[in-house]
């Protein structure tokens, strides 16, 4: 068997998806040569790489949402067919010819997709692709935190903060975004969140001088206490000034007085 | 004998001028999940209870909101707000968005009870001048509650975003149909929360100087007990799932097994 030819059989190699036949042909050559073995190592690590990435569900609110503002659209055409016309209306999305258009549709677009990852696993830009598909995923979770960040609900915007701990390096712009929540979100535990999310990257000077910052502005005692902590626990000797001043402020609560003065024994 | 009957008939008289002195008022809704009620400024007990049924209904007991003789033809007046529903309340609703706000100050209590469609969120703060100990039953959607007393919830669904400084946090949760975040602090309250055993979730404890009990088993999980800022534990129960972030400073936390 030739190089080439084992090349073209390695992912169903690897998925065991061989006759036994092929299988100790292709064993046999992969015995003697050493660059189809390591083609065969970097296959099997692009499988591990797609078996380990998770899938990006869209949050519930996304759907609810969709139907919310479906319904009201359905709603809205309905009522003003109804004062222009007293026939019924069936929605568009009830029609057959549609759910069948709908459903070659879907087809040809799964079809495309398949034929569009099998040439990419078979060339060897498949780790490219890959890269590119992470990127990808990244950018959809930080568009989703941005947009999350905006809702009502301080649970949504928790989960938006926890999608930057799923970033391995963040932009500025997150950055941003965090320290803005750290500061700003009417919700303590939102803040929070963000607070912890921030002390992942406080590797990053900007990062550490924004949480110190934020020390001195914030008031409630659950943040001080989180924010000391994080603060503490990575050395940073510019929040011994504000410590210290949050130690001295008479209206300081006697936990978080406890926690500062603690914090000293690291920092001085 | 005589005395036990004069005593029998003032209780009953104290009974019916209790019932009589109890207002209600009603806010028509929709019970559904993109409602949303904010709760502001009330003292005392504030006892919220889900149904399945679609008006907010909120009963005062007290008779100081009975105006005298004297305030015929007045409307009370309030430093707070205007008063638009004849019981101390101000109500403002914008499309599924409904907001209560209590006009009166924390030295007078109104003793109100409401009863709120289950699948509403509840969004609740009063600040700490405010003995305010809130309980809720028998809700299906998030409730957001920031204070500084006690909160006791029971049989509802999450997701929780609860902050409290000193009060004990309860939470009993029937089940959990959110795959939606939840976080719970407090700064020296203890903090009891009984999950359904077969929650998958991921737990994230946190303490500074306070201990944690439970029946579930966290052999497996990663330990980091030599932070300097306490103890931190991060734990995946039945697979994981939704984020459960519980902390505090100086409280007891106790994570209780459910059905």
């Amino acid at each position: 068997m030739k190089c080439e030819e084992v090349e073209t059989k390695m992912i169903d190699y690897l998925d065991n998806n061989l006759d036994e036949g092929i299988r100790q042909e292709i064993e046999k050559h992969l015995e003697t040569c050493e660059r189809c073995l390591d083609e065969l190592r970097d296959s099997q690590q692009v499988l591990n790489l797609i078996s380990k990435n998770e899938m990006v569900k869209p949050d519930d609110s996304l759907r609810i949402n969709f139907y919310h503002m479906l319904h009201s659209q359905i709603k809205k055409s309905e009522e003003s067919n109804a004062t222009s016309s007293r026939k019924p209306v069936t929605p568009w999305y009830n029609l057959n010819r549609f759910r069948i258009a709908a459903g070659i549709a879907l087809l040809i677009c799964g079809t495309f997709i398949g034929m569009l990852i099998r040439a990419g696993f078979n060339n060897t830009y498949a780790s490219n692709e890959l890269k590119q598909l992470h990127s990808e995923v990244s950018d959809l979770k930080k568009a989703a935190m941005f947009t999350m960040l905006k809702e009502e609900s301080s649970s949504d915007r928790i989960q938006a903060v926890s999608y930057a701990n799923d970033l391995d390096n963040p932009d500025e712009k997150i950055i941003e975004v965090l320290i803005k929540t750290l500061n700003y979100d009417k919700n303590v535990n939102v803040r929070m969140a963000a607070a912890y999310a921030l002390s992942k990257f406080a590797d990053k000077q900007a990062v550490c001088d924004s949480l110190v910052k934020s020390l001195t502005i914030q008031n409630d005692p659950i943040l001080q206490v989180t924010l000391i902590n994080i603060l503490a626990e990575r050395k940073v000797k510019s929040a011994l000034k504000p410590i210290q001043e949050i130690i001295a402020n008479r209206r300081t609560l006697k936990e978080v007085r406890a926690v500062a003065e603690n914090s000293l024994r690291v920092l001085i | 004998m005589k005395k036990m009957k004069v005593s029998l008939i003032a209780l009953l008289i104290f009974f019916t001028a209790g019932i009589l002195s109890a207002q209600e008022y009603k806010i028509t809704t929709q019970n559904n999940k993109e409602g949303r009620l904010i709760l502001k400024d009330f003292s005392d007990e504030l006892p919220i209870e889900g149904y399945n049924g679609t008006d907010i209904i909120i009963t005062s007991t007290s008779e100081d909101l009975t105006p005298p003789a004297k305030a015929k033809g007045l409307k009370p007046v309030f430093p707070a707000g205007t008063d638009n529903t004849g019981i101390g309340l101000d109500v403002q609703k914008i499309d599924n968005l409904i907001t209560i706000t209590c006009l009166l100050p924390f030295t007078r209590s109104g003793e109100y009870k409401i009863k709120v469609p289950e699948n509403l969120a509840i969004e609740l703060s009063s600040g700490c001048e405010r003995n305010n100990d809130i309980s809720i039953i028998n809700m299906k959607n998030e409730i957001d509650i920031k204070s500084c007393h006690n909160i006791d919830l029971k049989n509802v669904t999450g997701p929780l975003v609860l902050s409290t400084i000193s009060g004990d946090i309860n939470i009993t949760y029937s089940s959990i149909n959110s795959s939606k975040s939840s976080s719970v602090n407090s700064i020296s309250g203890e903090i009891d929360i009984t999950l359904p055993v077969k929650t998958a979730t991921d737990l994230e404890l946190r303490t500074v100087s306070g201990a944690i009990y439970s029946d579930f088993d966290f052999s497996e999980s990663q330990k980091n007990l030599k932070k300097v800022g306490g103890n931190e534990m991060n734990y995946s129960l039945n697979g994981g799932g939704f984020k459960l972030n519980i902390g505090t400073v100086s409280g007891t936390i106790y994570l209780r097994k459910g059905n």
